[in-house]
């Protein structure tokens, strides 16, 4: 009862607040209420108790990417609002990619349903937590593992050979 | 095994502190990981040999490990004397240099498609930095940046093939997917991810018609890491696509053999007419590297029925003989203040017996002139396709062959050509000696090529 409550909290937050990206004029804003999109939908990945997955979204998309994105935003200065005039031809056209989207995403819902994949009675509903997938990554993909270690470290010696200031 | 490539890498990385035993350490490593090699041959039991099915040192991969260990240490002697021992930049070349080749290993090794991708980004990553290296030359940077993004579009689409075959197979494994692949009844997905992962290999090994950052790229990065791009780099790529397709798709479809046939015809083509019309050597030898990989794909696509050591053997010959005429290419363009036209070689002959001797040979070779071993590595692709009946590709690769003769014969007319007031080009011990034992090499091979049939890869 409780997490139907919090689920259609967490929906009408996310929901709101994307459409509150959209709708702000200032990219500050936009960029704040997105990332209170994106920890809404962490909280509905708790729920369905994928941990591991919240917790990585809020750290990936909230923390590196927003980050990201505000930064480009500080740098190209975007806070005045000069939002250049778009064309028929442009709202139309983005229109339909949009709506097109939105047919397809609406066809995969329900096909998902007539497909149904999960079994309610024999699926495993501790799969998504962070115990069973440390035992996957530190046992089957341990090599996999190690291995992306030493490709983070050569690209991390490529970040600081190139931006190092020349000594001689 | 593993263990002394993560010793090299991680010490070539300790060793700034001691800057000057960096080329040696790196040689030592190179060296015993060859060795290490050589001990494992044969033996599929050696303990850790198969890392939780991830990875699997057969004789396969054995044998491209000495492939890549032996050009490497070409690669880090030849290369030795354009840093000053010192430098902090030379530190960081040669760590990013063996993370690449740390890369190659595993992309010769891989028995699962994680760790396919893995390998494929541990040796671009490098690269991409590498390729923008000198720091001030704005065609440098470009390089670096036009790799960067046309690299990361391939890693992605070879990682959408990738995760297009888990969904139809259910698993990461080589092996399963080819007894999966085997019962002929795989779905319309199979195949779609099949193609992608090509797609995105023919990007990494720059064959037509996805070759158009190449020249770009060789041509803006500093000479040597051209040199290592061209061989260590394309053999990498090329061992773990005919790996993949060796082992998971051992008979191709015939949509996969076709596209794969349509691009040797394109590389072949394309890249011999262009170099042609090229002034600069340095994009003619990065025209020539294109045509070459048309030759090695042809190995790939003849995968299902033919040994893996012909295109071990095209890759090492061809690597020595690139490898040398990159080095000498750049010694030369260096003293005539980058320039590298024709022109910049007149009279070789008189300034620097010792170069234009090497450059001679290794452009024959690459030309495919016996009795160099350039030109068995040819004749081994020819014979190959030729079992499997692909007579018009042959005719191709025999008529786009003889444009290459004559824009190679050009080169070398050049250096023969006297010219007044030569002054003689010096170079460094080390390197001379280089030269002549590559020299040699592409001979020896030549005569020792039919040691290969007793050798089971």
């Amino acid at each position: 009862m409780l997490s139907e409550y919090i689920f259609w909290f967490l929906s009408f937050v996310a929901v709101f607040s994307a459409a509150g990206m959209i709708f702000s004029k200032n990219p500050v804003y936009s960029v704040l209420s997105l990332i209170v999109t994106f920890f809404a939908v962490a909280g509905h990945y708790f729920l369905l108790g994928a941990q591991f997955l919240a917790a990585v979204h809020i750290i990936v998309y909230a923390g590196a990417i927003m980050v990201l994105f505000l930064y480009v935003i500080m740098m190209l200065n975007l806070n005045e609002l000069e939002e250049e005039k778009k064309s028929l031809y442009t709202k139309a056209l983005s229109f339909f990619a949009g709506g097109v989207l939105m047919l397809v995403l609406i066809a995969v819902v329900r096909r998902t349903e007539e497909l149904q994949l999960i079994q309610p009675a024999v699926y495993n509903a501790d799969l998504g937590l962070t115990q069973h997938l440390g035992k996957v990554l530190y046992k089957e993909f341990l090599v996999p593992f190690e291995l992306a270690s030493v490709l983070f470290l050569s690209a991390m010696v490529g970040a600081v050979y190139l931006s190092k200031k020349d000594l001689a | 095994m593993i263990i002394s490539l993560l010793g090299i890498v991680i010490l070539a990385v300790d060793l700034i502190k001691m800057r000057k035993l960096v080329l040696p350490v790196t040689i030592a490593g190179l060296i015993a990981l060859l060795g290490s090699c050589i001990m494992d041959w044969g033996h599929h039991e050696v303990p850790f040999a198969q890392y939780g099915g991830m990875l699997l040192f057969d004789n396969y991969a054995l044998g491209f490990t000495m492939v890549f260990s032996v050009l490497a240490i070409f690669w880090f002697l030849m290369t030795s004397d354009q840093y000053e021992p010192t430098s902090s930049k030379k530190t960081d070349l040669y760590a990013l240099s063996i993370f690449s080749i740390c890369g190659a290993v595993v992309l010769s090794s891989y028995s699962s498609m994680v760790m396919l991708f893995l390998g494929v980004e541990i040796l671009s990553i490098p690269l991409y930095v590498l390729a923008a290296s000198d720091r001030k030359n704005i065609l440098s940077n470009e390089a670096g940046f036009k790799y960067f993004f046309l690299g990361s579009l391939a890693s992605a689409v070879m990682l959408f093939g990738i995760a297009l075959i888990y969904g139809a197979t259910g698993t990461f494994d080589l092996q399963t997917i080819a007894t999966t692949f085997a019962t002929g009844n795989y779905s319309g997905l199979m195949l779609t991810g099949c193609i992608l992962i090509l797609t995105g290999f023919a990007f990494k090994v720059s064959v037509a018609p996805f070759h158009l950052w190449a020249p770009d790229v060789y041509q803006g990065a500093p000479t040597t890491i051209t040199a290592f791009m061209a061989t260590i780099v394309k053999a990498a790529a090329f061992a773990g696509m005919y790996r993949l397709f060796a082992t998971s798709f051992p008979n191709h479809p015939q949509v996969v053999t076709s596209i794969m046939a349509v691009m040797i015809a394109l590389t072949l083509i394309l890249s011999n007419i262009t170099a042609v019309t090229q002034t600069s050597s340095k994009r003619l030898l990065a025209y020539s590297s294109l045509s070459h990989a048309g030759y090695m794909l042809g190995f790939v696509m003849m995968s299902g029925n033919a040994p893996a050591k012909y295109l071990m053997f095209y890759t090492l010959t061809y690597g020595i003989a690139s490898m040398t005429s990159f080095s000498i290419l750049q010694h030369v363009s260096s003293i005539q203040g980058g320039d590298d036209s024709r022109e910049a070689f007149k009279g070789l002959v008189k300034r620097n017996p010792v170069m234009a001797g090497a450059m001679t040979v290794s452009l024959l070779s690459m030309a495919g002139i016996p009795p160099l071993s350039g030109f068995l590595g040819k004749y081994y692709a020819i014979t190959q396709l030729l079992s499997g009946d692909y007579l018009a590709l042959v005719i191709i690769m025999i008529l786009t062959s003889a444009i290459a003769a004559y824009y190679y014969l050009r080169l070398i007319a050049a250096m023969f050509t006297p010219i007044e007031n030569a002054g003689r080009i010096m170079t460094g011990g080390l390197q001379r000696g280089m030269y002549i034992v590559l020299t040699l090499l592409l001979l020896v091979t030549f005569f020792a090529a039919s040691l290969l049939e007793l050798i089971e890869v």
